[in-house]
């Protein structure tokens, strides 16, 4: 095959079998490979109502056809399971080098089953599969267990691993590979450490072979010369994506304190212009990116003090603003931490920032504080209530299921920002009609990245721009931007290519790699198609359209000061003409004719 | 009324904000005197007589775009936010 390696590597974890099997070209062409063929393998072989950290549950890793090639800011991997957090399909992008070792190793997918009788860390070189004891590294934090491994197998070795947070099953555990870079959302982590399974470690010396080179670099020239010089990706560059603090602040759209409010005065101080100027010590890049958001970040301050990379936007947001933060320091060394532990940086600081809106509402009692001081606005508190939860101490064990069954512990729900148990990011969906609406429909729960109709609403995209504060033409916004995004994920691209990149440079692009003619409507499709596949998963998971819903807060709770003051999430007015432009049923199911015409069925 | 510059247009005002006492019947009005007064800022504000695409103008939190794009009108008291196009998430 070209583009594709045409092999998929399946270890069984409970009887120590290594398998290798050929990639069937039909589900290649359709489901193009990272999350739209680990989902088509996963949906074809775990039941619905699998326990997410029972060793019925799959765990799957798969890079993209372009991933290991020369695409343009397109050497990414997608991670699949059933979620424990959410109880939906979850998938986890991430990006760094481990996409692309696993290709160059020879592989489309790796399935993990089962569980280990005791930890284990699996190696790979090429050919050669190892299952191997992770005893001595049960405990140790991400950067320790990078290093060790890389030591016991190959200095040049990928590895992929979780850290404290995963082995504790902390609901919200990621997935790290190359130390920094994350798998983040969903708890992949949790399921990788309900296996045993502590890390892999992957050494490639292949290739991926190319149908057409002379188009394919046609089209990757074409195409990256087009991203290349597109202000945004310049300025993602320049600044990383923390700078989009300021005009979500400025548009009054920057969720505050637990969605209390939208607006928050001193936000200036832990945005991308303060990071730029107080904690960067250089940009780095991923495989193949021409971008490089990347920030490698260090806190001098000896409170905070440390080295590692990040925040990102929602983490900055997260640990800043939603925890009424204004510490750039200790939102970075937060994000830091996150990193090492091995947990989510979204879901972390807003479970934190619930725990603090239940304590100031009375709610959560004095007695359950462990001895910490609850307020809006500790930075201490953002820090150490990170490392609580990820090893599971104190207070910090009930935090590690997740804002909403936090809340529901002391009876107050409500309290969650999450749409099906996951926290939901940063940008408020009261002043932005169109992220409301990706948020109640996203296949893995409360999420941005999969539909992000910010890029239209605020980021003043090329092609279409549509006023937050309207729901008209939304749906169908939405709908464009998750298939398309699907089709990107699929194809092992990261979402940031699109703000150069249309449907027509990826379709070049992977007919010429892969040698099967896609148009930019097949590509799009094809993303559809995996949508529609994750959806089925869910209903059949046992949710329905009640669960396509946004916290009551963000529904009927006006944001009170700002730009935006007295707006509200109007979701209920958008959700029938979605499901009508997705050709679902009124009551969110896709019609026998839809999945059909999608080859589903 | 105060007009704010972020990412790398607050290098080029070489302020972060500032406090405009003059007034301005319009966004146009106000863009043109901003480009004499910050020389570096001119070139990144305007393409020919049009608002330029590389920028983002935010008046009292919504975007022009929305608004009346460069004709906008302005009062004394509104916030004007100045922004190159950016992304991230």
């Amino acid at each position: 095959m070209n583009g594709w390696i045409g092999r998929i590597l399946r270890i069984d974890l409970t009887t120590g079998a290594v398998t290798k099997q050929p990639l069937l070209e039909n589900d290649a062409v359709l489901f193009l490979g990272a999350r739209g063929l680990a989902t088509k393998i996963f949906t074809d072989e775990v039941p619905a109502s699998v326990d997410p950290l029972s060793p019925e549950n799959k765990l799957i890793f798969a890079p993209g056809p372009f991933t290991g090639t020369l695409a343009p800011s397109a050497g990414r991997y997608h991670v699949v399971a059933k979620s424990p957090l959410t109880n939906t399909i979850a998938g986890a992008n991430s990006g760094g080098v481990f996409g692309a070792a696993v290709k160059y190793a020879g592989y489309d997918a790796i399935v993990f089953e089962g569980k280990a009788e005791r930890p284990v860390y699996v190696w790979i070189k090429d050919g050669r599969v190892e299952i191997r004891d992770a005893s001595h590294l049960w405990g140790k934090w991400v950067p320790d267990t990078t290093d060790l491994v890389r030591g016991e197998t190959d200095d040049d070795a990928s590895v992929a691993c979780i850290g404290p947070a995963g082995e504790k099953l902390v609901l919200f555990a990621s997935i790290q590979n190359e130390m920094h870079r994350a798998a983040g959302r969903g708890g992949v982590g949790a399921v990788m450490g309900s296996k045993n399974l502590k890390a892999i470690a992957v050494r490639g010396t292949g290739g991926v072979r190319v149908a057409d080179v002379k188009a394919l670099e046609a089209a990757v020239w074409a195409a990256r010369a087009k991203l290349a010089a597109h202000p945004v990706a310049q300025g993602l560059n320049k600044h990383g994506t923390d700078i989009l603090v300021n005009i979500l602040n400025e548009t009054g759209c920057l969720p505050t304190r637990n969605y209390n409010d939208g607006h928050f005065p001193t936000a200036d101080k832990v945005g991308g212009e303060s990071l730029t100027k107080e904690v960067l010590t250089r940009k780095k890049g991923c495989f193949a990116c021409v971008i490089s958001c990347g920030r490698v970040t260090r806190v001098k301050d000896p409170k905070f003090a440390g080295e590692g990379e990040g925040p990102e936007y929602e983490a900055a947001w997260g640990y800043g603003p939603d925890c009424g933060v204004d510490n750039l320091d200790a939102a970075t060394k937060a994000n830091h931490l996150c990193n090492e532990l091995g947990l989510d940086s979204i879901s972390a600081p807003a479970t934190i920032a619930c725990a603090i809106d239940l304590a100031e509402s009375g709610v959560l009692p004095a007695k359950d504080f462990d001895g910490l001081d609850f307020r809006w606005g500790n930075a201490e508190l953002v820090v150490e209530l990170t490392k609580r939860i990820a090893l599971r101490e104190g207070i910090g064990d009930k935090l590690a299921l997740g804002s909403y069954r936090f809340a529901e512990m002391y009876g107050h729900p409500e309290y969650s920002m999450t749409v099906k148990k996951q926290e939901i990011p940063a940008y408020d969906a009261r002043g932005i009609q169109g992220i409301g609406l990706e948020y109640a429909t996203c296949n893995r729960g409360g999420c941005h990245v999969k539909g992000y109709t910010i890029a239209a609403e605020v980021l003043a995209s090329d092609n279409v721009r549509l006023d937050p504060r309207e729901i008209k033409g939304k749906p169908a916004l939405a709908k464009a931007f998750q298939d398309m995004t699907a089709a990107v994920d699929a194809s092992g691209g990261c979402i940031f290519g699109t703000f150069g990149m249309v449907a027509d440079d990826y379709a070049a692009m992977l007919s010429a790699l892969t040698g099967v003619r896609y148009s930019a409507a097949d590509y799009v499709k094809a993303g559809e198609r995996i949508w529609n596949l994750e959806r089925v998963f869910n209903l059949k998971a046992g949710f329905t359209a009640k669960d396509d819903t946004l916290p009551e807060r963000v529904l009927k709770s006006p944001i009170k000061t700002g730009p935006s003051k007295g707006l509200v999430s109007r979701l209920p007015e958008m959700l029938p003409e979605y499901y009508s432009a997705r050709g679902w049923t009124d009551q969110g199911v896709p019609s026998p004719e839809k999945l059909r015409e999608l080859q589903l069925a | 009324m105060r007009v704010k510059y972020f990412g790398d247009i607050r290098p080029l005002a070489g302020i972060k904000e500032e406090e405009w006492p003059h007034l301005h019947p319009d966004l146009r009005s106000l863009l043109n005197t901003l480009g004499q007064r910050h020389a570096a800022l001119r070139n990144r504000l305007f393409e020919g007589d049009q608002l330029s695409s590389t920028i983002i103008i935010l008046v009292n939190g919504r975007s022009v775009d929305f608004l009346k794009g460069i004709e906008t009108p302005l009062q004394p008291d509104d916030i004007v936010d100045v922004f190159p196009v950016e992304g991230g998430g």
